[in-house]
């Protein structure tokens, strides 16, 4: 457990670190000045309960699960309200978009990747993307944080990390490429769920993860 | 799915192209990729999509203001921490008066005891931002700990609300610079009637209002405009209690308590039962010259 801590040691340990937490509450929120507030709380919450962090330990992961409790604790319901077409995880539409298409294997992938994706369909795209499966995709592909990190972060186990990062990876490559004509087998690959070994996972796929960095 | 087959090397292709799985297994997938064409193939794709990723999402950077207020809301918590074991520290009887101050704060305002304001200076109603001389009223010890050394809670809240208004995370409900039109949206939100406070200085311009709290009193929040810098004047019902403040004033004939933190000044008085408190980042003395002039 760490001690308390004077406001100007806990800036110089965590406002490196603001970019990071902006950026996620940007993609957790999808509107900036709400991700203002959410990064004001994290950090108060942080500062108020710095006793608690274990030293160690990821700081940018404990401060992103701070970051994602607030979310959800504050700013979600708002979120939600402006974007109520949002898609869950039990979205039928979404179980249907899984485990219909199945997330369809690439005939010709080579060819596909001969034309770079657009920043912009790219961003809209990770927007579009269920709650769960954005949080998880954001941490891990865009801000590279380890599995392990993830996990701490929006506190689920490792195997759930590895199984919404798989079906956000499809989720996003069938949104992006469904234009192009490569989308078309219909080999199964998305539906069964990842489960790591660390987890004590008995159903499913089972990999082992390397050590936790 | 059997481990091995091209369905199990698809399935974590991922975890073994951000370099998490255990080397067994990484190894085995290895093999299959030099070995199967489509699936090689495949693990080019997955990777170029990382890369694609990487390269084009946005990654917005905080903007500068948010270390400003995040630095500003750290120091004021730290502040209340001081507080808080100050008062702890106190022990006995003097922590208990202490934290029925600051409960007082809270619930009813910055409080002074009583003959708080005797020495203060007699100054004519000011104009502009000057004539009116501050005199530190006498305080119980308790009290100055609290309010002077560290910030007291409801000054806190009135810049809070101030900040929260300019910076508009607290959007006004009624835009409006028609005083009764705002008199009368508040008549039904409010425990307490009163008049949008108007100033003699012509420059000063109503913009709106909107419902807030002080504590847990519902308060009326009223926005102006001062050739383009924003005026804050919250209202709240006084119930009775003391109010008081750094540093006492005479002004337009009322007793005005005011401070100054973080480049904004507040301005505090009783009117009847309602206490008013005006919050700018104008000189303390020109807003204090500003609650002079409120009819």
């Amino acid at each position: 457990m760490g001690a308390p801590v004077d406001a100007r040691r806990f800036e110089e340990l965590t406002l490196p670190m603001l970019d990071l937490l902006y950026s996620v509450g940007v993609r957790y929120t999808r509107n900036r000045e709400d991700a203002e507030d959410l990064v004001q709380e994290t950090l108060l919450r942080a500062f108020r309960a710095f006793d608690r962090f274990e030293e160690g330990t990821s700081l940018r992961a404990w401060l992103l699960r701070i970051l994602t409790n607030c979310y959800y604790n504050r700013y979600r319901r708002r979120v939600h309200e402006r974007r109520a077409a949002d898609l869950s995880v039990d979205d039928p539409y979404h179980e249907g978009l899984v485990s219909d298409a199945t997330l369809r294997c690439l005939r010709d992938p080579e060819g596909v990747m001969q034309q770079p994706l657009v920043s912009d369909e790219l961003q809209r795209a990770i927007d579009r993307l269920p709650e769960a499966f954005r949080m998880v995709f954001v941490l891990a592909e865009v801000e590279q944080l380890t599995y392990r990190e993830v996990a701490d972060a929006i506190g689920t186990p490792i195997g759930t990390v590895m199984s919404r990062l798989h079906r956000a990876r499809k989720l996003l490559q069938q949104d992006l490429l469904r234009g192009r004509e490569w989308v078309t087998d219909a080999e199964a690959e998305g539906e069964v769920e990842g489960t790591a070994a660390e987890d004590g996972g008995a159903e499913g796929e089972v990999v082992r993860l390397r050590a936790t960095r | 799915m059997e481990t091995g087959s091209c369905g199990w090397v698809r399935r974590f292709l991922g975890p073994w192209k951000d370099g998490e799985l255990d080397p067994a297994d990484a190894a085995r997938i290895e093999g299959h990729i030099a070995a199967c064409p489509a699936c090689a193939a495949q693990a080019r794709f997955e990777k170029w999509f990382a890369g694609e990723v990487r390269r084009l999402a946005d990654r917005p950077r905080a903007p500068e203001r948010l270390a400003q207020r995040v630095s500003f809301e750290l120091r004021r918590a730290q502040r209340a921490r001081r507080v808080r074991r100050a008062v702890w520290a106190a022990g006995g009887v003097a922590a208990a008066a202490g934290l029925a101050l600051l409960v007082a704060f809270v619930t009813r305002g910055p409080v002074s005891g009583s003959g708080s304001v005797a020495d203060r200076s007699a100054a004519a109603q000011p104009s502009g931002a000057g004539g009116v001389a501050p005199s530190a009223p006498p305080a119980p010890p308790g009290f100055r700990l609290a309010a002077q050394q560290d910030g007291d809670p409801f000054a806190a809240e009135l810049l809070d609300r101030h900040d929260r208004v300019v910076r508009r995370t607290l959007p006004l409900e009624l835009a409006t610079a028609d005083g009764n039109a705002v008199s009368n949206w508040f008549e039904d939100k409010v425990p307490f009637r009163f008049r949008a406070p108007r100033f003699s200085d012509p420059r000063v311009r109503l913009r709106g209002g909107r419902l807030t709290h002080l504590g847990d009193r519902d308060a009326a929040y009223l926005a102006y405009d001062l050739q383009g810098r924003a005026l804050s004047v919250l209202v709240v019902r006084g119930d009775g209690g003391p109010v008081g403040g750094e540093r006492a004033y005479d002004a337009g004939g009322r007793t005005v308590f005011a401070g100054r933190r973080e480049a904004v000044s507040y301005a505090v008085f009783r009117d009847g039962d309602l206490v008013y408190a005006l919050v700018s980042d104008l000189p303390e003395t020109a807003l204090v010259g500003l609650a002079g002039q409120i009819r």
